[in-house]
């Protein structure tokens, strides 16, 4: 039972892993919903955020959900980590909430034309960049953020979230949200790769 | 009333500076979806004030600023950036910016910064 409760050995180190897995996920979290809130000027929650530190063979699998989504945006990072920040969200939850941003009249929207599909991807770059100026509080943690893409239906799930720096792990935050007056919901992925 | 010109890649980003812009009272003279093109509209309407955003794809904010200013070394250009881009907003007043904006931000704010400016503007005469 000691090996369990040493503050010191393979105990104590996995345990120092696991908090720290704990606060990037917290802090992000944190952040992707702060920021979100000040741009939508409105309440939003989140349910459950996943942290997962896998193999990047695993990480397609882990996020399934996610395969073949109708609406997607992204941008790839480098710096201290290198890495994928991503939004994804339903055809209706997409149009809904370029209606919130754009201040247009719930239900008005019927097709996801540029500006809309523009309004998906600033989303993304403003939120998820939040997520990374949280984590860059940390001394000597930076990133560089690429310019945001979106896309109609991922396709290739693996290849729209491989960190650019070919790492063969990754850690995930997985933070699921909604936005209450509009009834949006969709989910924040940010993607670390690790060496 | 200042003539303004907007450049940033994404069509949502230029329609809320716009909407902002013009409900202050000023004037929106054109946009532009690229630094190169931001150039090449800079020379042709040589508006008040330029709001640019830094990271675009080709070129870039950074690289539209500098050509900016080499045309005109009197540009008042605002850059925007997305919070956590510090480093490039920093890299960007040394080169000449006259202010910035971080995303996401309050109407206010942006009216704010462009009567700053406007006000700066008067008093050198």
């Amino acid at each position: 039972m000691g090996i369990l409760k040493g503050k010191t050995g393979f105990m104590g180190r996995t345990r120092e892993s696991l908090a720290e897995l704990q606060e990037i996920g917290q802090t992000t979290t944190r952040a992707g919903l702060g920021t979100l809130q000040r741009l939508t000027r409105t309440p939003v929650e989140t349910r459950d955020t996943r942290v997962l530190l896998l193999p990047i063979s695993r990480m397609e699998k882990a996020l399934e959900p996610y395969a073949g989504s109708e609406v997607a945006a992204r941008f790839p990072f480098t710096g201290s980590a290198s890495g994928v920040a991503a939004l994804f969200l339903t055809r209706d939850n997409a149009l809904r909430l370029a209606e919130l941003l754009l201040g247009s009249e719930q239900g008005s929207l019927k097709r996801l034309g540029e500006l809309e599909q523009s309004t998906i991807a600033e989303t993304t770059n403003i939120a998820l960049n939040g997520c990374l100026n949280a984590l860059s509080s940390r001394d000597g943690v930076h990133f560089k953020p690429d310019v945001p893409e979106s896309a109609r239906s991922v396709k290739d799930l693996g290849a729209f979230l491989r960190p650019p720096g070919g790492e063969a792990h990754v850690v995930v935050v997985e933070t699921p949200f909604s936005e209450p007056t509009r009834g949006v919901e969709g989910s924040m992925v940010l993607v670390l790769g690790v060496d | 009333m200042a003539r303004v010109l907007i450049v940033d890649d994404s069509a949502f980003m230029r329609h809320v500076l716009r909407g902002i812009i013009e409900e202050a009272g000023h004037e929106v003279v054109d946009e532009a979806k690229t630094g190169e093109e931001a150039v090449g509209l800079y020379k042709k309407h040589r508006p008040d004030l330029v709001t640019l955003d830094l990271v675009m794809p080709g070129e870039g904010g950074q690289a539209a600023l500098q050509a900016i200013l080499k045309e005109d070394p009197d540009a008042r250009v605002i850059v925007v950036s997305a919070v956590g881009q510090r480093p490039d907003v920093d890299g960007a007043i040394e080169t000449g910016a006259a202010d910035f904006l971080v995303k996401p931000f309050e109407k206010e704010t942006v009216v704010a910064t462009i009567d700053r400016l406007l006000t700066a503007v008067d008093t050198r005469g």
